[in-house]
């Protein structure tokens, strides 16, 4: 019967595509890649880029909704390895790394394509996977590295050096197969520029210094990127193609790919805003959420005054009732709304890009890097200059700086001004020793072993190779 | 007349059974003594008749056919044995039948156009011929005589009357007289009826005896529907429920599940109220973690795919709902006959890779011989809300919570001002549903036949409104049954079922806040605004992030059209009495559309213009089987009653759908979808399919009717799993003994049934979707390249090539007994059911870009008791009183999970991602949280804790005692399994009326109340509350240890799973009560029928704060979860039935 019977059996997968069908061509190599790109920028990761970074930081709080209460965890250093915390992101990011290992498995399969086209497929798929280990990396610390879908599924976590090797090799070896900046296939897909931007962001936080710099002087004097005058302009939605953005989450309005922080942040029953940049945007078609995203007073309080960099802070609006609303009568309740809600969103996803590395963070990298191998240098003074000009300040001296630490200290504050609501603030903090400080100054029982999120449970369980970060 | 094979005229083969002593006494005493009455009809017919060598009863039939006579009478009486030759000319009846009974003791009447015949015992044959000396004379002390009749009265004809230890036997005749000559005035008279309780009566020398016989239980004796065939019931080796049409629950149900409560072994839970909605059944416990645990349905033998053609698509409000419909609701429960639930490994073997979790056969009625049966059957109900969420009222909701905000909790901009409708404010819970919703139910069905050709045809209309507005279930049915005997040797049969259900929704589903359906909105919504405000415009509330629930019932239209033909062909084939063939061609088809529309009354299709959904979806399932059946007794011991066969079936199924916003107005709703937005427009498709070919083998062997066994294998080959295991093999054994036959029981007064039975045997399971061996892509999210979305492909699944079955061994032991002639009688079966190499979604490093890949692995176990006890309690005359009870116990244990110590499971609704916990040792989807030791008091010592607590938090037990409150210090809180469930259905009668009464209740369970979180973690501080848990809050001056203050109830965190949110979903309830009036047979002028009026859900007792602790809207009954339940409906229902 089982050799009779076999053909009757055989049913005809027809609505799903087979790796025979499928890895064997540039286009369909090209959906995979494509993938990683839609997993690296889906809606939630991005939110919470800027949840996990800020939140457990000086700059941002939340209330309400279903999302307090893992949210009430995360901003009292509450969590343990069994909290599926919403701000915690693992499993999106190795599918990234699968799909990238997924073209590099197979691209040798692909009969008709060109050799530099190959080349361009495998640099990509290597950087994705290297920035897929990045934020996790930020996250988590070191983990297994897994360059191929035949490695075993019980897999160790690499040792800091292996990882640091790991990383600034594929870095490196894929960089120079990458487009130039605008060169890239599509807008959205990396360039050799948003690589060396990320690149010099890990030599940043891995503080190998010099190579930070070099990497630095690199990017600048390749001359592709600048600051865009206007800090206000620089977030307008209209202006999201520009000159400072090198690596940047695309999202459109209403696609699976967007930008998710409105809904979160848009006050109560808003329908106008009185400042903030919203001066004119009604609402008629976005959701507004239970939860509420809030900037805390201590941040909203800490710019200089003429500083434009809280530009799109909203503290003022209109409610459904025709009521004026002054956020400020309310502690810690002003708005980040640096990604102006989308004309085109109905419901909760906008169409914002969102920057994960900006010519401005480069310019502030280096003059922290240099400090960091020399203490305060002029040069260090005049990057920190560009940004403040830029934001419309005064030039600092170098002067003001009489230590080391007193320039490190400002760059962590101009960082905060400068990149508030782009998820960088724990990262800085705990680059610069004052994470668990800061957070025990705002009242928090944070130790040590909250500088790196735990690796989720069920990965310890399912993984007996897999160890769980000290003090989980 | 011809007598040429009955030469002797009387010769031995006429009473076979009867001694020889009465043969002989016959064969010189019979004198004819007929008294003939003729009528004018008979004295003037004419028949003529050629007949060479037939049986006494085609001379019978060859009279009927020729003439208006019709023969009556116990036709068994009749020697069928003798040939006859009748040749005779334009005759009268009487000559001929004269001649025919000619030297036999069968006498008869002629009335008009009726010919009773008898055997006459009556009189004592009068010796008039010289008797031979071999012969002895009855002693005349030695007959006995006296009558049989029920225990009402009636006499019983045909009652067979021997005497123990002899072939020496008689029947009663009309008026249940007889006598009997017999050897020994002790004797032992033997006296059986059909359908009645044997009784032995010792002579003790009396020679009239007066004899009433018990009614046995019918339950020993019908015949019970297993898989490819049926058996007696006393004759069953496995465990098999069976419920006849006169024993469904006697309530309103317009889906077959819903008849099944009260069977013992079997777990329904409704997963709502909602009209047409589903249930949830497992049969003995959960076997599966991954492949499903629902029974295989098998309906006329057409094993059914049941799985939903459509969800309820993704639009907001209406996505994320658990109770998919149900595609049973297709079918018209009156068209039922019985329905069985294979429990035991022996029944469900014959099911091999699908009979892991029960098998439930639906038969449906087939004609009856004779002149066309008319029934007409219609009632008319009325629904009310059977309960409500004990909610704050808009004045309570207004004190307590702006005291709370006095204290410190919510915020200034949160405090309630003036309510609306001059202080009343709304009931939303009272605006979304009906004060009476009105239900029709007409069915018409016609039966009848000649013995060639019989036919059971119905039609079936159903109107159920929903107890929550715009909510409707409609359907519309047509049965057609046929059988025909095309020759003596070959018969065809014909099941065809069509039907067109249509449901209209509102939206119900898990999501919550601005995509949460009406229900959720209902329970949530502000007391204190008004549905409208003055220029009519729903009101919704700025800072509750959900919807006017009215908006969301008047704003949104959802519709579902069901259409499904079932029918198969049969062809059955005799060669021999013993061996016959049969085949079965069969399809299913099922077509469903689903249209929902998201209008601009509501807030989300207000922002997006109008939101639509079009769905399609096809299942579609083809059957080819061939048996063959040998059933033959060897000598007076032996039966034995092969079956073999191979089956074919393929199962198919597509599903396309369209989805798009910006809609120019909400007037073409979504039949229009070509008006949408094109940008916003998304179109998808799938088609699917699997096939699977088996091989059937049977054997029973019966031993002097007191030893029985069962073998059964079935293999099955499966294009769900790779090349490597296609095939698997499913084996059982089942043997039984009924120890009534034996001698040291068959005496016995008290014990008139008693049947051992065991069991053992090996099923499958492959519910585990399709091609979940292959690698495969497909589609996923677009990333945004160049400001456009496009095409991404992601791996569906981890393969795994070596997937085979999930298997489970069942033990089952058990015994049926009948009491005092079956005063009492049941069965109680005990079983174990492991399940090996579970079909389980294993977890694999999340880091390896898979979350789990399907594996054989890991083991559950199930085990408890099954009973039924049917008891007589009053047969008196004209009342009686009967009682029956269920008891089921369950207890599920994960055994083993291949290694991995735990898996969380469930959650996705109210940002709950955690509700139960997969763990060895404990039942599946154990509920897991935290444990509520009381509520912080004033004076405590709060140093205890590094938690953010004040005095009135609720106080979680810090099980490790490190200080705080975390994951590692969640418990297990409970489990879906009842300790026991329960059912009792009482009916009295009395002369034509009947009351029938039934209760049923579960012990021990637990279930997750959804909506309770919300009180406890509210999302927004303004959102209503459950009234009890607030109205008692923690207060200074009320220090209580129930509740907390709910001041600050989110600082420490959504602990939401813990001991007060798991409650006990206990309950007694009184399910219905049906009163009857049977209209009298004998009304000339009235047809026969009756009238009925029922209620259904009277009263529940339990302790569980929510609408119904029988519902369980998750449709996953291993992990009970209340949230937004559709209300259940108190029903009261008029009706009658009259038979033409």
């Amino acid at each position: 019967m089982a050799l009779g019977c076999e053909s009757i059996l055989e049913e005809e997968n027809k609505s799903q595509l087979s790796p025979d069908n499928l890895l064997t061509s540039e286009l369909g190599i090209t959906t995979v890649i494509a993938n990683a790109y839609s997993s690296l920028n889906a809606g939630n990761p991005t939110r919470n880029f800027v949840k996990r970074e800020e939140m457990t930081s000086d700059i941002l709080w939340q209330t309400g909704g279903g999302e307090n209460g893992t949210a009430v965890s995360l901003i009292g250093f509450l969590w343990d390895s069994n909290a599926t915390l919403e701000a915690f992101d693992w499993g999106i990011y190795w599918n990234v790394i699968r799909d990238a290992n997924t073209v590099l498995d197979n691209i040798e399969n692909v009969g008709d394509i060109s050799d530099s086209k190959k080349q361009n497929l495998i640099a990509e798929a290597r950087f994705l996977r290297v920035q897929a280990y990045y934020i996790l990396w930020i996250q988590y610390g070191t983990l297994p590295l897994r360059t191929s879908l035949s490695d075993p599924q019980q897999l160790a976590r690499s040792s800091e050096e292996e990882f640091k090797t790991f990383m600034e090799t594929e870095f490196l070896e894929a960089i120079p197969n990458l487009p130039e900046p605008g060169n890239e296939s599509n807008y959205g897909r990396v360039n050799s520029g948003g690589a060396k931007g990320l690149l010099c962001k890990w030599y940043l936080n891995t503080k190998q210094w010099q190579k930070c710099v070099d990497v630095a002087n690199d990017i600048i004097i390749g001359d592709k990127y600048s600051l865009v005058p206007s800090y206000f302009d620089l977030f307008a939605l209209e202006n999201e193609r520009n000159a400072e953005f090198m690596l940047v989450s695309t999202k459109l309005a209403n696609e699976n790919n967007y930008i998710s922080l409105t809904a979160t942040t848009l006050p109560p029953g808003y329908k106008v805003g009185l400042d903030g940049g919203l001066e004119n945007a009604v609402n008629t078609t976005w959701s507004n959420y239970a939860s509420q995203y809030r900037l805390l007073d201590d941040f909203y309080n800490s710019f200089e005054s003429g500083d434009t960099r809280n530009s799109r802070i909203l503290t003022s609006y209109v409610n459904g009732n025709d009521v004026q609303i002054n956020l400020l009568s309310i502690p810690n309740n002003t708005r980040a709304m640096k990604y102006p809600p989308d004309p085109a969103a109905q419901g909760s996803g906008h169409g914002n890009d969102f920057p994960i590395v900006r010519f401005a963070d480069i310019l502030l990298a280096k003059a922290e890097a240099l400090n960091e191998i020399s203490g305060p240098t002029q040069e260090s003074v005049d990057l920190i200059n560009m940004i403040r000009n830029r934001a419309e300040l005064g030039n600092k001296l170098l002067s003001d700086f009489p230590t080391k630490e007193s320039l490190g200290d400002h760059i962590l504050d101009e960082r905060r001004w400068e990149f508030w609501y782009e998820g960088h603030r724990r990262t800085d903090l705990l680059r610069m020793g004052k994470f668990i400080e800061s957070a025990i100054s705002r009242g928090y029982s944070a130790q040590e072993k909250h500088k790196l999120f735990p690796i989720p449970q069920g990965e310890i369980d399912a993984n007996k190779l897999m160890v769980q970060n000290p003090g989980y | 007349m011809n007598k040429k094979n009955n030469t002797l005229g009387i010769p031995y083969v006429l009473f076979p059974n009867i001694s020889l002593k009465m043969k002989l006494t016959t064969l010189f005493l019979i004198i004819a003594l007929f008294r003939i009455q003729a009528s004018t009809y008979s004295q003037n017919t004419k028949i003529t008749l050629n007949l060479d060598a037939v049986s006494i009863m085609t001379v019978f039939e060859e009279i009927e056919k020729r003439s208006e006579f019709k023969f009556l009478g116990n036709k068994e009486v009749l020697d069928d044995v003798r040939f006859f030759s009748v040749h005779v000319k334009k005759e009268r009846i009487d000559k001929i039948l004269n001649d025919l009974f000619l030297g036999t003791d069968i006498t008869y009447k002629i009335l008009d156009r009726q010919i009773i015949l008898k055997k006459d015992m009556e009189k004592i044959p009068i010796i008039t011929s010289p008797i031979p000396k071999s012969i002895e004379i009855q002693d005349p002390q030695n007959i006995v005589s006296g009558t049989i009749s029920d225990n009402n009265g009636t006499p019983l004809p045909g009652a067979n009357i021997l005497e123990k230890g002899t072939t020496n036997g008689t029947q009663a005749d009309f008026d249940g007289n007889f006598s009997i000559e017999v050897s020994d005035e002790n004797s032992t008279l033997v006296i059986s009826y059909v359908g009645f309780s044997t009784k032995e009566i010792v002579l003790n020398g009396q020679s009239t005896i007066k004899i009433i016989l018990e009614e046995s239980a019918a339950t020993l004796d019908e015949i019970v529907v297993v898989g490819y065939g049926s058996v007696k019931k006393s004759d069953l080796t496995g465990s098999v429920s069976s419920v006849k049409v006169d024993d469904f629950q006697k309530g309103n149900n317009t889906s077959v599940d819903g008849l099944l409560n009260g069977v013992s072994g079997v777990n329904i839970i409704q997963n709502n109220g909602e009209p047409g909605g589903s249930f949830s059944i497992n049969v003995r416990g959960a076997s599966s973690i991954s492949a499903g645990n629902s029974p295989l349905y098998v309906i006329d033998g057409f094993p059914v795919d049941n799985s939903p053609a459509l969800g309820s698509g993704g639009d907001p409000g209406f996505s994320g709902s658990r109770s998919p419909r149900n595609p049973l609701a297709s079918i018209n429960p009156q068209d039922i006959e019985s329905i069985e639930i294979l429990k035991d490994a022996s029944a469900t073997a014959i099911y091999g890779s699908r009979g892991a979790n029960g098998v439930i056969l639906i038969t449906t009625k087939s004609g009856q011989t004779g002149k066309v049966k008319v029934s007409f059957q219609s009632s008319t109900s009325f629904q009310t809300v059977f309960n409500r969420l004990d909610l704050l009222s808009a004045q309570n909701y207004k004190r307590v919570l702006n005291d709370i905000i006095a204290e410190g909790g919510g915020s200034q901009e949160e405090i309630i001002g003036d309510i609306s409708n001059g202080g009343k404010g709304t009931d939303w819970q009272d605006s979304v549903t009906n004060d009476l919703a009105l239900m029709q139910n007409h069915q018409v069905s016609f039966t009848g036949g000649t013995d060639a050709t019989k036919y059971f045809m119905s039609l079936n209309y159903v109107d159920q409104e929903g107890v929550v507005k715009s909510t409707d279930f409609n359907r519309y049915g047509l049965r057609l049954n046929l059988d025909s005997k095309v020759s003596d040797k070959f018969k065809v049969g014909l099941n065809l079922s069509a039907s067109y259900t249509e449901n209209t929704f509102v939206p119900n589903g898990f999501s919550t806040n601005e995509n949460a359906g009406a229900l959720y909105s209902a329970v949530n919504f502000d007391p204190t605004l008004p549905v409208k405000d003055e220029n009519g415009v729903f009101v919704i509330s700025p800072i509750l992030s959900i919807d006017n629930p009215m908006a969301l019932i008047e704003g949104t239209s959802s519709s579902s059209r069901n259409n499904r033909i079932l029918a198969s062909v049969t062809g059955e084939y005799v060669f021999t009495d013993a061996l016959t063939a049969k085949l079965n061609l069969g399809g299913d088809i099922v077509n469903e559309n689903r249209k929902n529309y998201i209008g601009r009354l509501t807030e989300n299709g207000s922002n997006r213009g109008g939101i639509a959904g079009n769905y399609q979806g096809e299942n579609g399932s083809y059957l080819a089987e061939f048996t063959l059946n040998y059933n033959n007794t060897f000598g007076e011991d032996h039966i034995l009653d092969l079956l073999g066969g191979t089956s074919y079936q393929r199962f198919s199924s597509a599903n396309s759908a369209q989805r798009g916003d910006g809609f120019p107005s909400d007037a073409t709703g979504a039949n229009n979808m070509g008006l949408a937005n094109s940008q916003t427009l998304v179109s998808n498709n799938s088609v699917s399919g699997n096939r699977l070919v088996s091989l059937i083998g049977r054997a029973n062997y019966g031993y002097k009717n007191k030893y029985s066994t069962t073998l059964t294998v079935r293999r099955d080959g499966s294009s769900r799993f790779g090349a490597n295991n296609r095939f698997g093999t499913f084996p059982s054994a089942a043997i039984a003994w009924k120890l009534s036959e034996e001698d040291f029981l068959v005496d016995s007064k008290l014990i008139n049934f008693f049947k051992l039975r065991g069991s053992w045997g090996q099923t499958g399971n492959q519910e585990i979707g399709n091609f979940a061996y292959q690698s495969t892509f497909g589609g996923s999210s677009s990333p945004i390249w160049d400001g456009m979305p496009v095409t991404a492909t992601q791996p569906l699944r981890q393969p795994n090539p070596d997937l085979k079955w999930e298997q489970t061994e069942q033990i089952n032991v058990g015994l049926d007994f009948g009491l005092w002639n079956n005063r009492v009688s049941g069965s109680l079966d005990y079983y174990t059911k492991t399940t090996s190499d579970m079909l389980f979604d294993f977890p694999i490093p999340v880091s390896t870009g898979f979350n789990s890949v399907l594996r054989n692995i890991g083991e559950i176990k199930n085990s408890g008791f099954d009973i039924s006890i049917t008891s007589k309690n009053i047969s008196h005359g004209n009342f009686q009183w009967s009682t029956n009870v269920t008891l089921t116990t369950m207890k599920n244990e994960v055994v083993d999970l291949g290694g991995i110590p735990e898996i969380y499971s469930g959650g996705d609704f109210l940002h709950v991602s955690q509700i139960g916990i997969i763990k060895p040792g404990n039942p599946l989807n154990s509920f897991f949280g935290w444990e509520i030791g009381g509520v912080w008091q004033q004076g405590d010592d709060f140093s205890a804790t590094n938690e953010n607590v004040q005095p009135g938090s609720l106080k979680y037990v810090d099980q490790n005692g490190d200080g705080f409150v975390n994951g590692d210090d969640r418990v297990i809180l409970g489990n879906s399994f009842p300790d026991f469930q329960w059912s009792m259905g009482n009916t009295f009668s009395y002369k034509n009326l009947e009351l029938f009464v039934f209760f049923e209740g579960i012990e021990g369970i637990e279930m997750l109340n959804g909506n309770l979180i919300e009180s406890y973690f509210p999302i927004n501080f303004r959102r209503n509350k459950f009234a009890e848990d607030y109205l008692n809050r923690w207060t200074p001056d009320n220090p209580t240890n129930e509740y907390p203050s709910f001041v600050d109830p989110l600082s420490q965190g959504r602990k939401t799973v813990n001991s007060k949110t798991v409650q006990d979903a206990s309950y007694f309830k009184l399910k219905n009560i049906k009163l009857t009036y049977n209209i009298p047979d004998n009304i000339k002028w009235f047809p026969s029928g009756q009238f009925f009026m029922s209620v259904d859900n009277v009263f529940v007792i339990s302790d569980y704060d929510g609408i119904d602790p029988a519902l369980n809207p998750n449709n996953n009954a291993t992990l009970r979860v209340d949230f937004n339940s559709y209300p259940s409906a108190r029903t009261f229902t008029f009706g009658f039935r009259i038979d033409l």
